[in-house]
């Protein structure tokens, strides 16, 4: 039981219970939060693999990888909010 | 002793991110369930410090937690009652068990590369050809001088998001002026979040920082500087340059390495430290210029609008 | 060695207090209590936290900084609870 161990399990745990909601959730918000969370774990999932140790340098090809990952999960996040914000305004009218 | 206590912290942070993750998937009540995922940024983000990624520590408290958050809370608003989730009993089961068997095939592929002492060779690379690329950091190296154009696409796509929400987006809020009180209070955290962002800009050559942290701490001061009802100081116009400015910047020096006969983007070790961190600042006045737009939403020309009527009306 | 035992302590009493600030916003009735408790129970046991951390380092410059850092995070949950405090008031007197 090891740090790379108990955070490999909690990362694929996240990508389950994330892809589970995307597949299981019907508001479209909640779909949104759910593949966050997917995102998140796998994020979290590479970040473990990138380990190399407590005081040695991880490997920073991957942290980059993930840095763009959080950036453009956000941009795409915000699109999907406001198209689905649309879509609920004009589904009102 | 050091080594059981921090595995014992590494044990509650893990259980917490997976109770957050668990709670902000499954419950019906949207507000509950964003409040978990604000958290599990959060959790996340001291989960990055432990595995030693101070950059993506910064990005995910500021981006994942406090952006996401506060995008999905603005969107939550119109939502009187979510659809229920209730899928039959038989969707549950098959979709709980894909998840799990997806989770351990990854999980068993994962087995063999984990392990602190299998260095790659792009990493091995990395920290051979750090000297020569201008910054000591070495994930700054890696964003913009050796995947440089994984960047510049990252730019792209931000931009790409901007513009649609521009187009597509009702606005989101722009209330009234709120009481003076907490417009003082913002107003004295104002000028300590835009030092403290320059900071972040000029250190990421040396320490964990860099553009985009910088940028998403600049975004949240002016969608604070916004939202207690201060107007924009500056026209539409310099809003568009500022969004175009980033990929500018990228396409600049791409392009000018091009004429001089050499592949795309090619930095000589001397200057590349220079050029670096004019490319970052350029970056940082695109970041915060997109994700603030992208925060308050809708085309800027409706926020003065409102602007102008309130001035109108007052 | 005083200073280090002094530290563990303040962490101790940092932790009492982050735990007696939890248990008010889960067992506490109103909305406006639970504010209370968020803002005034959790920033004073921070302080403790900074405290204890500032103690155990023992270095004027850390000490510092984390003074800064409680000071902005003391106007920084001042003006979110105070920003609550009124979209609560308003919901409630309509």
């Amino acid at each position: 039981m090891s740090t790379l161990l108990i955070f490999n399990f909690a990362a694929l745990f996240l990508f389950a219970a994330g892809l589970r909601g995307v597949l299981l959730r019907r508001s479209v918000v909640g779909q949104i939060i759910s593949i966050n969370v997917c995102g998140c774990g796998l994020f979290l999932w590479m970040v473990t693999l990138a380990f190399r140790g407590e005081g040695e340098a991880a490997n920073a090809l991957m942290h980059a990888l993930v840095l763009t990952g959080i950036v453009v999960a956000v941009s795409a996040s915000a699109l999907a909010l406001v198209i689905d914000s649309r879509l609920r305004a004009n589904h009102d009218e | 002793m050091i080594a059981e206590a921090t595995l014992i912290v590494d044990l509650m942070l893990g259980a917490l991110a997976c109770a957050l993750g668990l709670l902000s998937v499954g419950l019906s009540n949207l507000k509950q369930a964003i409040a978990m995922f604000i958290a599990l940024g959060l959790i996340l983000a001291l989960i990055w410090l432990r595995l030693a990624a101070p950059d993506l520590a910064l990005a995910e408290a500021a981006l994942g937690s406090g952006v996401l958050g506060g995008l999905l809370i603005m969107a939550s608003r119109g939502i009187k009652k979510p659809a229920p989730d209730h899928g039959s009993h038989l969707k549950n089961i098959a979709a709980t068990s894909l998840s799990l068997l997806l989770a351990m095939v990854m999980g068993y592929a994962s087995l063999e590369l984990l392990s602190t002492d299998n260095r790659q060779l792009a990493e091995v690379l990395t920290f051979e050809y750090l000297a020569d690329s201008g910054v000591t950091n070495p994930v700054t190296a890696v964003l913009l001088n050796y995947r440089a154009y994984d960047t510049l696409l990252e730019l792209t796509v931000v931009l790409a998001a901007c513009i649609s929400v521009f187009i597509a987006g009702p606005q989101f809020l722009l209330t009234d002026k709120t009481a003076p009180f907490p417009q003082r209070l913002i107003k004295a955290l104002l000028p300590v979040i835009a030092l403290f962002a320059c900071y972040l800009l000029w250190i990421g050559a040396k320490e964990p920082g860099g553009a985009f942290q910088a940028g998403s701490l600049l975004a949240g001061g002016v969608a604070l500087f916004m939202l207690i009802g201060l107007r924009y100081p500056l026209s539409v116009r310099s809003l568009r340059w500022s969004l175009g400015l980033g990929v500018l910047a990228f396409l600049v020096v791409g392009l000018s390495s091009l004429l001089s006969g050499q592949p795309f983007f090619t930095l000589e070790s001397e200057t590349a430290g220079l050029v670096i961190l004019l490319i970052e600042i350029a970056a940082t006045i695109s970041v915060t210029a997109a994700l603030a737009a992208l925060f308050l939403g809708g085309h800027p020309q409706r926020w003065y609008a409102h602007a102008s009527k309130k001035e109108e009306s007052s | 060695m005083i200073l280090s035992i002094l530290g563990f302590v303040m962490l101790a009493l940092g932790l009492t207090f982050f735990l007696m600030g939890s248990y008010g916003l889960l067992r506490l009735k109103d909305n406006f209590s639970r504010l209370h408790a968020l803002s005034k129970i959790d920033n004073l046991a921070l302080g403790f936290t900074l405290l204890g951390t500032g103690l155990l380092h023992q270095s004027w410059l850390l000490g510092l900084q984390l003074l800064v850092i409680w000071l902005l995070c003391l106007l920084a949950s001042a003006t979110s609870a105070y920003l609550l405090a009124s979209r609560l008031a308003e919901e409630q007197s309509p």
